[in-house]
């Protein structure tokens, strides 16, 4: 009894105003997803007549999301097909590009280092949407409009400057003493950097492959812009055409948007355990 | 095994002067430690003969090939850090095969020569057992071992450690002590080892070097360096406690040299006279606090102070003494090796001085006068 009276009074005040301002802040978060799921387990008659909130009482159906896949008229296999092609690639190119011109701006000195870290701040504030002209151009020039690749170029060059910004950070807080061992116990800089730093930057990489991967396969703009074929469209630009001109099967649009987001969440899953350590940096790691 | 030898070695960082024209020389299976305090310039010393540094100016040789401008791995020397500096993703094993599978086609080595050496040099520091582990899995006491199998499985010319003890705690630090010094005589491998800790250095070093803001002071055997130190500063870096020193003044009067020092004042001794000295006004007296002997009633020769502070240490006592009544800091420590009598705080003592122990040093440049 003492001890249970000596536990209760060990709990703060202060950590009980955290935590229900933590879960207050979650399931608001949350609420949209939920409301969405149970539009897209629900039949469409019933949604229309009891609204979106409704969880108890009903039907459950996965007919939805069968519909949404394998009906011909909305395609969404082929988009999910077609986003994967482009964010594989778009994650680990610039991934391991912007690695080694990080670690180069972390490590070396060079001749206009500093302009060069700037201009990369300056392309990350740069907005899409004033770039999209000069692209589409480039693009057209090269030949890759409509093409994946192009896409895939179009990703890898936008993620290279903000994965070479984040991964210069993490690497300037990494202890410099394991590269140096590896220097004097024989390796030139390319083994110091495949075999050692990346290996032991595995949080941070992994960090910016879920981050990179998330945007690629979100994004609708770029390819709004540059893949006009319906056989080429990715998964964002599917969706839309769930919806119809003149009717809108919520059940089906939300199945597609679910199964959408499917695929990041199942990304940030997998590497939860290492981005978590890349985001907490050095900082928390034993000396 | 080689010989190493800096020769007027510079290294600046902007405008500090980390390692100000350093000459050593260091023979072939030589256990030799750069002693100092923190800032000192030892530390950047030893990254400059391993290749981490390269100098602004001077030259630095290993077994008489100029080494100053190579690469770390083109100079075969191996490093023990302080905080080891293991592969935090690779097991022991692969940590210490690491050297051995970057020279294999080299070294002409196959799979099998790389884990029969690592066998070999595990056994040797008792860490078999731990070869699966990784460097996360492991105590500091063998993470410190696995660093040092590391740095030996190459058979290296040289053997550069960073203070590799000072991350243990106190018993096993002692301990590593011996291990390392019987390690290094049985493999005679020439060894620089820098630490600040004066009891490591003398215990361990076949030569000490002291260095004290980027200049070397003094190059010596542990004795040398303890017994006859060149300089004021070697004296009261070195011992536990340090050496006392008390400024003192020469004066002539009728043909008679007059030792003048807070609390006392006499002739100068037969032991310590000699022509520079009488040349200087200013000096420094310098005696180790096992070399003066507390007596109980007055004596000829001998000095009158006030115990402050007893220090009892088991094995020895240290006594704080003040020889000056006008001002209380005047402070002679005394170190006494075992306890004959209980001294109190507050007796009235005399210090009798072994003069022949004496060392006198310039108050103004701070260097022994001989």
């Amino acid at each position: 009894m003492v001890s249970l009276y000596y536990r209760v009074r060990r709990i703060r005040l202060s950590t009980i105003i955290i935590n229900i301002v933590v879960w207050f802040i979650a399931i608001l978060w949350l609420l949209p997803f939920i409301g969405l799921f149970m539009v897209s387990v629900r039949p469409y008659s019933e949604v229309v007549l009891q609204g979106w909130w409704t969880i108890l009482g009903g039907h459950y159906t996965l007919n939805n999301y069968i519909q949404v896949l394998t009906n011909p008229m909305y395609d969404l296999l082929r988009g999910y097909m077609n986003s994967l092609t482009i964010a594989i690639p778009s994650t680990f190119i610039p991934l391991i590009l912007a690695a080694m011109i990080a670690y180069g701006f972390s490590r070396f000195s060079f001749t206009a280092k500093n302009v060069l870290f700037i201009l990369i701040l300056l392309i990350m504030a740069v907005p899409q949407q004033t770039m999209v002209i000069p692209m589409f151009f480039m693009l057209k020039a090269m030949g890759l409009l409509n093409k994946l690749i192009g896409l895939i170029l179009v990703h890898s060059s936008w993620g290279i400057a903000w994965i070479a910004f984040f991964m210069r950070n993490y690497f300037n807080m990494m202890p410099r003493e394991i590269e140096e061992a590896a220097r004097v116990d024989g390796a030139g800089w390319a083994t110091i950097f495949f075999r050692i730093v990346l290996p032991v930057s595995l949080p941070a990489l992994a960090s910016a492959a879920a981050i990179q991967f998330t945007w690629v396969w979100s994004d609708f703009f770029f390819a709004l812009m540059f893949i006009y074929s319906p056989e080429k469209m990715v998964i964002t630009q599917k969706v839309v055409t769930i919806k119809g001109q003149f009717y809108v099967d919520w059940g089906l649009l939300s199945a597609g948007s679910i199964l959408t987001m499917l695929v990041p969440l199942l990304v940030y899953a997998a590497l939860q355990k290492y981005y978590l350590r890349g985001m907490v940096g050095w900082a928390s790691g034993k000396g | 095994m080689a010989s190493v030898r800096l020769e007027s070695v510079v290294k600046k960082f902007g405008k500090v002067i980390a390692v100000n024209n350093v000459s050593l020389e260091v023979k072939d299976g030589e256990f030799f430690i750069l002693l100092g305090p923190s800032g000192c310039g030892k530390t950047t010393t030893l990254r400059l003969i391993a290749g981490l540094e390269y100098p602004d100016s001077g030259r630095i040789y290993i077994d008489d090939k100029d080494v100053t401008f190579l690469e770390p791995k083109d100079r075969d020397v191996a490093m023990v850090f302080q905080n080891y500096a293991l592969y935090p993703h690779m097991t022991v094993f692969q940590n210490i095969a690491f050297p051995l599978l970057l020279k294999r086609k080299k070294l002409g080595l196959t799979k099998e020569d790389i884990k029969k050496r690592v066998l070999e040099v595990a056994r040797l520091l008792r860490i078999e057992e731990l070869l699966h582990r990784k460097p996360g899995q492991l105590s500091g006491g063998q993470q410190q071992r696995v660093a040092l199998a590391r740095a030996l499985i190459r058979r290296p010319k040289v053997w550069l450690m960073d203070e590799p003890l000072s991350n243990l705690d106190a018993l096993l630090r002692l301990a590593m002590r011996a291990e390392l010094k019987r390690l290094q005589k049985e493999l005679g491998i020439t060894t620089i080892y820098v630490t600040h800790d004066q009891a490591e250095a003398l215990s361990m070093a076949d030569r000490i070097a002291v260095m004290n803001k980027g200049k070397v002071i003094q190059v010596g055997t542990p004795d040398e360096v303890y017994l006859k130190p060149k300089h004021v500063f070697v004296g009261t870096f070195i011992g536990a406690p340090p050496m006392n020193v008390i400024e003192c003044r020469i004066e002539e009067q009728d043909g008679k040299y007059l030792l003048q020092c807070p609390g006392f004042t006499r002739e100068i001794p037969q032991e310590i006279m000699a022509s520079k000295l009488v040349k200087t006004k200013e000096i420094i007296l310098g005696i180790r606090p096992e070399f003066i002997e507390v007596i109980e009633s007055p004596a000829p020769d001998t000095i009158k102070g006030k115990i402050l502070v007893v220090e009892p240490l088991g094995s020895e006592t240290i006594l704080n003494i003040n020889i000056n009544p006008e001002n209380e800091e005047t402070i002679i420590k005394v170190k006494l090796p075992k306890i004959t009598k209980k001294f109190r705080p507050g007796e009235t003592v005399f210090l009798k001085i072994d003069w022949s122990k004496v060392s006198i040093f310039d108050k103004t440049t701070g260097f022994l006068l001989e």
